[in-house]
């Protein structure tokens, strides 16, 4: 009976309770922005607001002013009742805001500025702040005035975009115009010319005054409210050599107008230094030779691999029996050369191929040493040549000579240790493997895959399970080498790689021209030459200044070379100026192996006793060696850029703003030059901050 | 239909109870027969006298079933409505429109859509000129989808007498009310529309473009939808005519959900309409 009263009763609670009067909520009103600026060379107030609220403010709702001067008092007043002197279109902030700008003629400096907030127009409760009031007294123009007037040029330096900054202590030129504020400004009597004299301390060069010596360009006058407008015409033709048009810009305030010089500054030319680089790449010739005993087979299957994977089914069996003796290294070593002579004379580079089909200790030492004697003398000569030698070993060792690093390419090799941090960048890593194979064993299933230039050992592993049809296939082997001209210079950079000047590539510039290095996302080393650096009395300096540690470490490093990384190329030019650059390249590895092959992920199911073996084949691709002889062509248009008229002028940041105190020559050294000019079909307000 | 002896039955008791509820007529009538038989003057017994047909039409008129207006054998019943909405704020609120209604399963089912107009009164006036709002909701349609239930009907007389008698229906209604206003979906998809339309919360864009056109001392209210609980009267005429006062409140249980501060309120509306 209690439960059922209860529960009759609760429905009546709720009733109760949703009986209550609707609340009433306080708007919580709050002054953003409440700023006063009077400039005395205009006579006239600027104001700033903007209130947030948690609710909608609505139409009635006012902001109100009052200040005095020397001569009048003016008492709360609602700031749409003063006439402005400027433009100022109204400014949507959002349902929940109130915010705008004005500008009020007052003569005399005005003092004890304050804002508010009625909450209504016609009520008598107002929302006070703390008004943020600046005086700023007579003076420049550059400085004193809420505007100055600038110029810029298109991409192509022909069209003129003449543009309106709003200055206030407070506020920046964008957002002034966001609360609405609007100037009107003309230029006329646009002429053009180098020498406006200096600018210090007036980034714009708005103020000054227009030489006599400038030449009329004939342009029309052009008056916007916008923050920008461009000429209707461009500029003529004669003014291409000329730095910069200045002209008489109007601007209106509360005593009329006020007209001084503008001007416009050509944007740096830039070019790039040297846009592509180019090398034929070509197919090797191969010279194949597989080294194998004659007198005992080590095993068949292992033999028939390596010939498969080297496409080598034809190629005569070159006996290695004798490998113990005195003279086989140098017996060795003459078979390469003569081979090399019976190559075809009109031939592209070779590269020799070996397949070293061994199991004894010492085997692989001694064709190191006859590859030793041929691979390396014949890597800086001039095409056709020996580029570099790849070999198919039994065994994953690698290759124990260093002087075959650079050039030699020896499979399969041993992965380096992880805490090795003399790691090098030798290309036998690329094909390097793990020394055992490990399968993945599911209930009676077991599954596994096969590197495709195994050593002996994992390869019979593998078959042993999973039989010689799952281990996979070569379909073509391509060695891709760079083609070098007669002219090209090679340089060795100790253990890394080679500098090599291909052909005529040079870069010519004044002493007054400037370089922009920009690094890329792939990273790609280019160096630079010039007769200074080549001079040994220039190179006998740079030795001294390092010994004494007032040059960078790096920098020394190179000097000693005679050449530099390109990155120092501005700099270099900066100090120097010299008329002409060899651009070189640096490579680690003179060949780069392409193959094609099938390779399988194969499985075996073993159950009472048999074991079934099975695969799915899928194509694979690998690259050995050198990647950057993929291309043919090398992009440098945007690693280097050279300056070559108006260097030293301000110009466009790649987010399209006018970086007025940003040269090329010193800002873009050694950053990347990607500027966004403005445009034709841009609109009246571009971007300011 | 009511079988013969049946009706035979039915009259009698009926008969039996007027003479019980009405002992003054029958006195009268015996009465009437003595002098008659005496022979004394007619007009002084004639005013007593009942026809027998009333008597009844009177009976009847106690019985379950309605017998002036047969409503539920109506198809569609047209009507305008009026109506006064009690919010408990201070802004005053009236609605005009109408509404479409059909018998079904012993009961009835309405569509109604009318334009509530809101304005100011003396207190929110006021209020607009504080810092201060309160919520409440702009100008607007209201769609409503009710259900009736009839709890007791039968033929009453009306007075002045000079009107027949008419039908009455006493009914609890139960009814859903979807808040529409035009334009506040301005530029959404149909799809986001729809989204919007699911939901028994205002979306914000709702909120911000209704912002312009509330009152000054207003918060919008952000609930969509109202559930409703009431009872009404309906007056049936026997040219199917009806006239139906109704007082409905409000059920906070979407407003809670929907956030909205608007948690009660009573409408009390009259409908005057035609049944075909």
């Amino acid at each position: 009976m209690i439960l059922r009263r209860v529960a009759l009763c609760l429905p009546l609670l709720a009733v109760g309770a949703s009986c209550r009067k609707v609340p009433l909520y306080d708007v919580a009103a709050g002054f953003v922005l409440s700023d006063a600026a009077w400039f005395d060379e205009e006579d006239t107030l600027f104001v700033f607001w903007h209130v947030e609220a948690e609710q909608g403010l609505g139409e009635p709702s006012v902001v109100e002013i009052r200040f005095e001067t020397d001569e009048q008092e003016v008492d709360w007043t609602p700031l749409e009742g003063f006439e402005p002197v400027h433009t100022h279109v109204e400014v949507d902030c959002g349902v929940n805001a109130l915010c705008g700008s004005t500008s009020i003629h007052v003569p005399l400096p005005p003092r004890g500025v304050d804002i508010r907030l009625r909450y209504h127009r016609d009520g008598e409760l107002a929302l006070d702040t703390r008004t943020n009031y600046n005086s700023i007294g007579a003076g420049t123009p550059h400085a004193n005035r809420s505007l100055v007037v600038y110029g810029v040029f298109d991409g192509g330096n022909e069209w003129i975009q003449w543009r309106g900054r709003h200055q206030f202590p407070t506020l920046r030129n964008e957002q002034a115009e966001e609360y609405g504020l609007r100037r009107q400004f003309t230029v006329s009597d646009q002429a053009f010319g180098s020498d406006y004299g200096s600018s210090a301390g007036n980034p714009y060069g708005y103020g000054g005054e227009c030489p006599v010596a400038f030449e009329p360009t004939g342009l029309a006058e052009v008056t916007t409210t916008d923050r920008a407008v461009f000429n209707p015409d461009v500029l003529p033709i004669e003014a291409s050599d000329d730095a910069l048009v200045c002209a008489s810009s109007t601007v209106t305030d509360a005593n009329g107008t006020f007209t001084t010089a503008a001007i416009a500054r050509k944007n740096p030319e830039v070019r790039a230094a040297f846009p592509i680089m180019r090398s034929p790449i070509r197919d090797a010739n191969l010279l194949k030779f597989f080294l194998a005993p004659c007198d005992r087979t080590i095993s068949a299957v292992h033999e028939t691999m390596q010939r498969q994977r080297l496409q080598m089914n034809d190629v005569e069996t070159t006996c290695i029996d004798d490998w113990e003796s005195a003279t086989f290294v140098d017996s060795l070593a003459v078979l390469f050369p003569d081979a090399l002579a019976a190559a075809p004379p009109a031939g592209d580079d070779m590269v020799l191929v070996v397949g070293l089909h061994q199991d004894e200790r010492g085997v692989s030492e001694a064709v190191e040493a006859a590859l030793a004697q041929v691979v390396p003398e014949e890597r800086g000569t001039a095409s056709p040549r020996l580029a570099g030698a790849f070999v198919f070993d039994s065994d994953i060792r690698g290759m124990s000579l260093p002087e075959l690093d650079p050039v030699t390419l020896w499979c399969p090799s041993e992965l380096p240790d992880e805490d090795d941090t003399a790691y090098d960048l030798s290309a036998s890593i690329t094909c390097a493997i793990a020394p055992d194979n490990t399968d993945i064993e599911l209930g009676p299933f077991t599954f596994g895959t096969l590197p495709i230039l195994p050593s002996r050992s994992l390869y019979l592993d593998f078959i042993a399970t999973y039989s010689e049809a799952q281990a996979g296939r070569v379909t073509s082997l391509e060695f891709r080498v760079p083609e070098f001209s007669t002219t090209s210079d090679h340089v060795e950079i100790l253990d890394y790689g080679v500098v090599t000047f291909l052909d005529d590539e040079v870069i010519n510039a004044d002493s007054e021209h400037a370089f922009s290095y920009c690094v890329g996302e792939e990273y790609q080393l280019y160096v630079f030459r010039s007769p200074l650096m080549q001079n040994p009395k220039i190179q006998a300096a740079l030795a001294q200044a390092c010994a004494h540690g007032g040059v960078d470490a790096e920098l020394c490093g190179w000097a000693s070379l005679g050449l530099l990384p390109v990155e120092y190329l501005s700099t270099w030019h900066e100090w120097l100026g010299e008329s002409a650059y060899d651009l070189g390249i640096f490579w680690e590895f003179p060949f780069l192996l392409r193959a094609e092959f099938e390779i399988f992920t194969a499985g075996a199911v073993s159950a009472f006793g048999l074991s079934v073996p099975f695969g799915l084949g899928q194509d694979g691709e690998a690259y050995l060696g050198s990647s950057m002889w993929l291309a043919e062509e090398l992009d440098l248009a945007e690693l280097l850029t050279q300056c070559t008229r108006f260097c030293d002028h301000p110009t466009f940041d790649s987010a399209g703003v006018y970086q007025v105190q940003d040269d090329f020559r010193t800002t873009y050294a050694t950053s990347c030059y990607l500027p966004r000019y403005p445009l034709l079909s841009d609109g009246g307000f571009p971007s300011d901050p | 239909m009511i079988p013969s002896h049946t009706s035979r039955w039915l009259t009698a008791l009926l008969l039996a109870a007027s003479l019980l509820v009405c002992p003054a007529a029958v006195a009268d009538e015996g009465e009437a027969d003595e002098t008659e038989e005496e022979g004394e003057d007619e007009d002084v017994l004639h005013r007593y006298r009942t026809p027998f047909g009333v008597l009844t039409e009177r009976t009847i008129g106690t019985t379950s079933r309605p017998v002036e207006y047969d409503w539920r054998r109506t198809t569609v019943h047209v009507a305008a409505t009026g109506e006064h909405l009690f919010e408990l704020n201070n802004f005053n609120s009236l609605r005009a429109g109408g509404l479409v209604r059909t018998p079904a399963g012993g009961g009835i089912v309405e569509a109604g859509l009318g334009w509530v107009w809101v304005w100011d009164s003396p207190s929110s006036e006021q209020l607009a000129y504080t810092p201060y709002r309160q919520p409440g909701r702009p100008d607007r349609l209201e769609l409503d989808i009710n259900l009736g239930y009839p709890l007791a009907e039968g033929v009453v007389t009306v007075a002045p007498r000079i009107f027949p008698a008419v039908e009455m229906v006493f009914s609890v209604y139960g009814g859903l009310s979807y808040h529409i206003y035009p334009g506040a979906m301005k530029g959404k998809r149909f799809r986001e529309r729809m989204t919007a339309i699911a939901s028994p919360m205002l979306t914000e864009s709702e909120l911000e473009i209704l912002d312009e056109r509330r009152l000054d001392a207003m918060q919008v209210d952000t609930g969509r939808y109202g559930l409703f609980l009431g009872v009404g009267d309906e007056l049936y005429f026997s040219q199917g005519i009806f006239v139906a006062p109704r007082v409905m409140f409000a059920v906070p249980v979407l407003a809670v959900a929907a956030g909205s501060e608007l948690w009660f309120q009573a409408d009390l509306s009259l409908s005057i309409g035609v049944a075909f």
